[in-house]
């Protein structure tokens, strides 16, 4: 088993909130045809309250936004470590030119909901995904170590 | 001292479907229950013959379970906590596989 880094965890959260967002959506898809599905006869209707105790998804992608936003407006100046701030900055500014190249992706990931049917919740899986990745990358730079 | 237990309906029962509903019925939804349960020991213990690493396995067999059980669900056959209890096995076998898999 190779080292465990933060990174892991952030993506293996991200993996478990995508398959409990998912599986509840395949739920509701086949209870349009017959609403049993989801119901429970003996008590209060338990998958509502299951999907409230996890209902984490939006507020995953509001932080995956907010991580973005900060991605772009972060700025590095030469500072007092000279040499050592440029060459970090050289490396952070050619990470960002990637990330300005690839920050297209997830819009052209959320037009496949419309073309092909995908469900919503593949689409912003893989865009939290790809920022989470590019953000870790960023950090992996700036600390000049794997995080 | 076992309990009485009415075989009145297993009698009239003509087809499997019949037999296993019954079977269903006078053990409060755990027949299927643990029907999906037994095939999910079976899609598990096979792959892990196969040689597959178990954490990838338990996320296969949970992911098929959890399939089955809507299915299961679709015909009142489980009832909706098997069905969230494979989406959570689910959901805990793909954490930790994201957290074995390191690259």
């Amino acid at each position: 088993m190779a080292e465990l880094l933060p990174r892991h965890i952030y993506y293996a959260f991200i993996v478990f909130v995508v398959i409990i967002a998912g599986g509840l959506s395949m739920m509701y898809n086949a209870a349009t045809t017959s609403p049993s599905i989801v119901l429970d006869a003996g008590s209060e209707n338990t998958t509502k309250s299951f999907n409230n105790s996890f209902n984490k998804f939006t507020e995953l992608k509001a932080s995956s936004d907010q991580l973005s936003d900060k991605i772009g407006e972060f700025s590095t100046n030469p500072g007092v470590f000279g040499f050592l701030d440029t060459l970090i900055g050289t490396s952070y500014n050619t990470l960002k030119t990637f990330y300005n190249t690839i920050v297209f992706v997830p819009a052209a990931v959320d037009g496949l909901t419309e073309s092909f049917n995908i469900p919503w919740w593949v689409t912003t899986g893989i865009t939290i995904f790809i920022f989470a990745i590019i953000t870790f990358a960023i950090f992996s730079v700036i600390f000049q170590r794997d995080i | 001292m076992g309990t009485l237990i009415n075989l009145t309906g297993l009698q009239n029962s003509t087809t499997v479907m019949d037999m296993v509903n019954y079977a269903n019925q006078v053990t409060n939804n755990l027949g299927g229950s643990m029907l999906i349960f037994a095939t999910f020991f079976v899609i598990t213990i096979s792959l892990v013959r196969r040689g597959y690493a178990f954490s990838d396995v338990l996320v296969v067999s949970s992911f098929i379970c959890f399939v089955l059980s809507i299915l299961a669900r679709y015909i009142g056959f489980v009832s909706v906590h098997t069905m969230l209890l494979f989406l959570i096995m689910t959901a805990i076998s793909g954490f930790i596989l994201f957290f074995k898999k390191t690259d």
